[in-house]
C-alpha cells in the first residue's frame, strides 16, 4: 500500500516510525490496481512478550486441517513479506468471514509467538461470540488523548476490537483523530485482521469507514459455494481495487449453504404437514 | 459470453460433463422438464384422432407418344399445352381449383353424410353444425368449404415411375374419404381437359382474327385479277412460243432453199459467161482434132486390115502400109500439136445444158426469195407479240411479288386453321387415373414409436436448453471450476477453515 509505514516498539515502549525500507516483489497474480508498495522490516519483527501462552484449542477444533494449512501458508508468506492487514470480507457471510479470521489467527499464532489483533463489527454473534464471552475485557488507549476503547483479550492469543466503537473514537468530534486510532492499532499490534461489514453498510457511509479501508493491506473475499452471486463478488473486487486494496484472492467457502439449509430446515415445517 | 465458453467445447461442440453437472444442479429442472414434455407428449397422441387415408394413382401422357391427343397434335404440327409436374402438385393448394371441388361437392347428395371436421381438430361439429351459420347462402357454403377442402387432400409425385402422381386424401372419416378421392380425381381429369381445350380454343380464335385482319389488309379481288391476267398470259405466251418455234422453222428452211437458189443462179451465170467467152479457135481445134481422131482410127483399121488381107511377103502391101503408117504419124504428130481438146469438149456441152436450165433456176430463185420475205416478215411480228406478253406477264409477276408475304401468311393461316379445328375435334385429358383406388387405411397422425422418440427428443432438447439458460442467468457459483472461469484474474486461496 502506497505511503504504508511500519511503527515499532522502542525499549520505552513508545512507537517510533522507521524510514521506509525496501519494497517487495508480490507475485503478480496477487496484486490489484495499483501495486502496492509494502515495506519490509528491517529488524525482527515484534519484541517477544515475555508471558505463558494457554494452549489455543480453536487451532484444534479446526476440521479440515489441510485447507487451514494451505490458506495459512499463503497468509504467512504475505506476512513474512511484510503485510501484516488482513481483511476478510464476503458477500453478506460474516459467519464464514469470522471462522476464516479465527482459522487463520490460531494458525498464525500457533505458528508464531505474534500479537493478533481482530477488529470486527459484530463481536456478539457468529464465531467470535463465544471467545469474546470468555475473554477479558480490558481499556486501551490507542493515540495520544484518545478516548481508551475496550478490548477483549482472550488470554494471550488474540485481542478483539469492535469496529463500531474504533469508529466512534476515530470520529469523535472532540479529539479528530480520525486514522490516527487505526494507525495505533495497527502499530499496537503484529497482525491484524479485519471482519469487513458488509459493503451495503461500508457505501452507506463510506467517509466515516474510509480510514479504516486505508488500512487494508490485503483483502481476501469468501465466496460461498451455490449462495455468493459472481456480480456481488465483482462488485466487492470493484469497490476495494477501487481504494488501491490488495486482492489476495478468494477463499471458498463450501460449508454455508449446508449450515444455511440446516438452520432452515429447523424453521421450516416439513411440505407434507400443510394443516399441522 | 464467459458462461456460454464453458458450457462448449471444442471438440464435443456441448461439454457434456460440465451439463451432466448443470442436470445434477438444477434437479427441479432436470425432473420437471422431461416430465411436462412426456405429459405433453401423451396428451397430444390421446388427443389425436383416427385418420382414413385413401389414395389413387395417376399418370400424365404428355410425354412421348403415350398420349392420343398429344399423337394427333404431333401428326398436324401443333404443340398440345404442357405440365410441369409443380403444376399437377399445385393442383393440391389452388385456390381456383379448390372451388371447383366446391361446387362439386355441393351437387353432392351425400354432402351431409361427409365429415369436414380438421384432421386435427380437438372439437368434432357435425355438418349442420359447421354449416350452421351459413344459413340457406349456398354461396356461404360454397366459400367455406373451398376454404377447408384443401387441407383434406394433396398430389404428390411418385418417387420411383417418372410422370406418375399420387391424390392423397385424407379426413376423419371412411365415406368422406372414399367419396372425395372420386370427387378430386374427377374434378382433376376435368379441369386439365378444360385447360387443353382452352388452350386450342385460344389458338383458334387467335389464328381466324388473324387471318380475317390479314385479308383486310390486303386486296384480294385486285390480286386475284392479277393472277388470272397471268394465268391468261402464260397461256397467250405458250402459244405465241409454239408459233414462233414453228415460223423459225420455215424461216431457216426458206432461207436455206433461198441461199442454194442465189448460189445455184450465180454459179449458172458464171458458166455460161465462161462458155461465151471461149475463142473459135479453140473451138476449131476442138473439131480439128475430132477429124484427125477420126482420120487416125480410119488411118489403123485400113492398115490393119491391109496387114491381113497381103502377109508379110507382098511388096506392094508393104508400102501401101508404109504410106498409111506415115500419114498415122503425121496425123499423130499434128493431133500431139493441137493439144488436149477433151475439157473444151465437156465445158462446151455442160454450158449447153446450163443454158438450157438457167430459166427455170431463175423462176424458182424469185419465188423463193418472195416465200423467205413473207415469212421473215411473220416471224419478225410473232417476236414483237411475244416479246410484249412477256413483259407484260413479268410486271404482274414483280406485282404479286409485292404482295408474296402477305398471300404466304394467308395461306398458312388458312392452313393451320383447319388443323386446329381437326385437333379441337380429338381432344382429350393427358391425365390418366387407375381404374381402382387403394384400400383406405386408417392410423394416427402421429404413431406411438415417432411420437416416444419426438418426446425424448424434445425433452433432451428442452432440458439442454432450458438448463443451459438457467444457468446463464444463474450468478451463483457452485464450484472452484466456475470460480477460476469466472475471476480468472484472482487466487483461489483454498477452502475456508471449519469448526466442529
Amino acid at each position: 500500500m502506497a505511503g504504508l509505514k511500519l511503527k515499532f516498539k522502542d525499549a520505552e515502549g513508545s512507537f517510533k516510525e522507521k524510514e521506509e525500507v525496501a519494497v517487495l516483489d508480490i507475485p503478480s497474480s496477487k496484486v490489484g490496481v495499483p501495486k502496492p508498495e509494502l515495506l519490509r522490516p528491517e529488524e525482527p519483527v515484534k519484541e517477544k512478550v515475555e508471558t505463558q501462552k494457554r494452549s489455543n484449542r480453536y487451532f484444534y477444533k479446526v476440521s479440515n486441517h489441510h485447507e487451514l494449512f494451505k490458506i495459512g501458508s499463503s497468509f504467512y508468506d504475505d506476512y513474512k513479506r511484510g503485510v501484516k492487514s488482513f481483511a476478510v470480507g464476503s458477500t453478506g457471510y460474516q459467519a464464514s468471514q469470522q471462522n476464516s479470521i479465527l482459522g487463520l489467527a490460531s494458525f498464525f499464532d500457533h505458528k508464531e509467538d505474534v500479537k493478533i489483533g481482530i477488529v470486527s463489527d459484530n463481536l456478539t454473534n457468529g464465531a467470535f461470540k463465544e471467545i469474546v464471552s470468555i475473554s477479558k475485557e480490558s481499556k486501551l488507549e490507542l493515540g495520544d488523548n484518545e478516548e481508551p476503547c475496550t478490548v477483549y483479550s482472550f488470554y494471550q492469543h488474540f485481542d478483539f476490537f469492535d469496529l463500531d466503537e474504533l469508529l466512534k473514537i476515530s470520529n469523535n468530534e472532540a479529539t479528530l483523530s480520525y486514522e490516527e486510532v487505526f494507525d495505533s492499532l495497527v502499530d499496537e499490534y503484529d497482525i491484524i485482521f479485519w471482519d469487513v461489514p458488509d459493503l451495503a453498510k461500508i457505501k452507506k457511509d463510506s467517509e466515516k469507514y474510509f480510514p479504516v479501508i486505508m488500512k487494508f493491506e490485503s483483502l481476501s473475499i469468501i465466496v460461498a459455494q451455490s449462495l455468493s452471486n459472481s456480480g456481488d463478488i465483482k462488485e466487492i473486487k470493484n469497490f476495494f481495487m477501487g481504494y488501491g486494496i490488495n486482492l489476495k484472492g478468494l477463499l471458498f467457502d463450501t460449508k454455508q449453504k449446508e449450515i444455511i439449509e440446516d438452520a432452515k430446515g429447523k424453521n421450516e415445517k416439513p411440505w407434507w404437514r400443510i394443516f399441522g | 459470453m464467459k458462461k456460454l465458453n464453458i458450457v462448449l467445447n471444442e471438440t464435443s461442440i456441448i461439454n457434456f460433463p460440465f451439463l451432466w453437472k448443470l442436470i445434477k444442479r438444477y434437479k427441479f429442472l432436470s425432473i420437471s422438464v422431461p416430465a411436462i414434455a412426456a405429459i405433453y407428449s401423451i396428451s397430444i397422441f390421446l388427443g389425436q384422432n383416427t385418420i382414413y387415408s385413401g389414395e389413387v394413382g395417376f399418370k400424365y401422357v404428355n410425354e412421348g407418344s403415350n398420349s392420343p391427343t398429344s399423337m394427333i397434335f404431333s401428326m398436324l404440327g401443333e404443340k398440345t399445352s404442357k405440365l410441369d409436374p409443380t403444376e399437377i402438385i399445385s393442383y393440391g393448394t389452388s385456390v381456383d381449383f379448390q372451388y371447383k371441388i366446391a361446387d362439386e361437392l355441393l351437387n353432392t347428395p351425400d354432402i351431409k353424410k361427409m365429415n369436414f371436421n380438421s384432421v386435427g381438430t380437438r372439437d368434432m361439429k357435425s355438418y349442420d353444425e359447421i354449416f350452421n351459420s351459413c344459413g340457406d347462402s349456398k354461396e356461404c357454403r360454397r366459400d367455406r368449404i373451398a376454404r377447408i377442402i384443401g387441407s383434406f387432400y394433396s398430389v404428390k409425385m411418385d418417387t420411383n415411375i417418372i410422370d406418375r402422381y399420387h391424390l392423397i386424401v385424407r379426413t376423419l372419416d371412411h365415406f368422406t374419404t372414399e367419396s372425395l378421392v372420386k370427387i378430386v380425381s374427377k374434378s382433376i381429369d376435368k379441369d386439365r381437359l378444360g385447360q387443353i381445350r382452352y388452350f386450342v380454343t385460344s389458338q383458334v380464335k387467335i389464328s381466324k382474327e388473324l387471318l380475317s385482319k390479314k385479308k383486310e389488309e390486303v386486296n384480294i379481288e385486285k390480286i386475284k385479277k392479277m393472277v388470272d391476267k397471268k394465268a391468261s398470259l402464260m397461256v397467250r405466251i405458250d402459244a405465241l412460243k409454239d408459233r414462233a418455234d414453228e415460223i423459225r422453222r420455215i424461216y431457216y428452211s426458206d432461207r436455206t432453199k433461198l441461199n442454194k437458189l442465189e448460189t445455184e443462179r450465180s454459179q449458172t451465170r458464171e458458166t455460161l459467161s465462161k462458155s461465151n467467152k471461149s475463142s473459135n479457135n479453140e473451138l476449131f481445134k476442138v473439131a480439128e482434132a475430132k477429124k484427125l481422131k477420126e482420120k487416125n482410127r480410119q488411118l489403123r483399121e485400113d492398115i490393119a486390115s491391109i496387114k491381113t488381107s497381103f502377109g508379110t511377103e507382098e511388096v506392094s502391101g508393104t508400102n501401101i502400109i508404109k504410106k498409111l503408117k506415115t500419114e498415122l504419124v503425121v496425123n499423130e504428130r499434128r493431133l500431139a500439136s493441137i493439144g488436149n481438146v477433151d475439157t473444151a469438149a465437156q465445158n462446151e456441152r455442160f454450158a449447153v445444158s446450163k443454158e438450157n436450165k438457167q430459166m427455170n433456176t431463175e423462176h424458182d430463185y424469185k419465188v423463193s426469195r418472195k416465200q423467205f420475205s413473207k415469212t421473215k416478215v411473220e416471224f419478225s411480228n410473232l417476236n414483237k407479240e411475244l416479246e410484249t406478253a412477256v413483259k407484260s406477264a413479268a410486271e404482274i409477276d414483280i406485282r404479286l411479288k409485292e404482295h408474296d408475304p402477305n398471300l404466304q401468311l394467308i395461306k398458312l393461316l388458312e392452313q393451320k386453321l383447319v388443323q386446329l379445328n381437326l385437333a379441337e375435334s380429338t381432344i382429350v385429358s393427358d391425365l390418366l387415373f387407375d381404374n381402382f383406388q387403394s384400400e383406405l387405411s386408417s392410423y394416427k397422425k402421429i404413431a406411438k414409436t415417432k411420437m416416444i422418440f419426438v418426446s425424448i427428443f424434445f425433452s433432451c432438447f428442452l432440458l439442454l436448453f432450458v438448463v443451459i439458460l438457467r444457468y446463464i442467468f444463474d450468478g451463483r457459483i457452485y464450484d472452484e471450476y466456475e470460480l477460476k472461469n469466472n475471476f480468472e484474474d484472482l487466487e483461489i486461496i483454498g477452502n475456508t477453515p471449519d469448526f466442529h
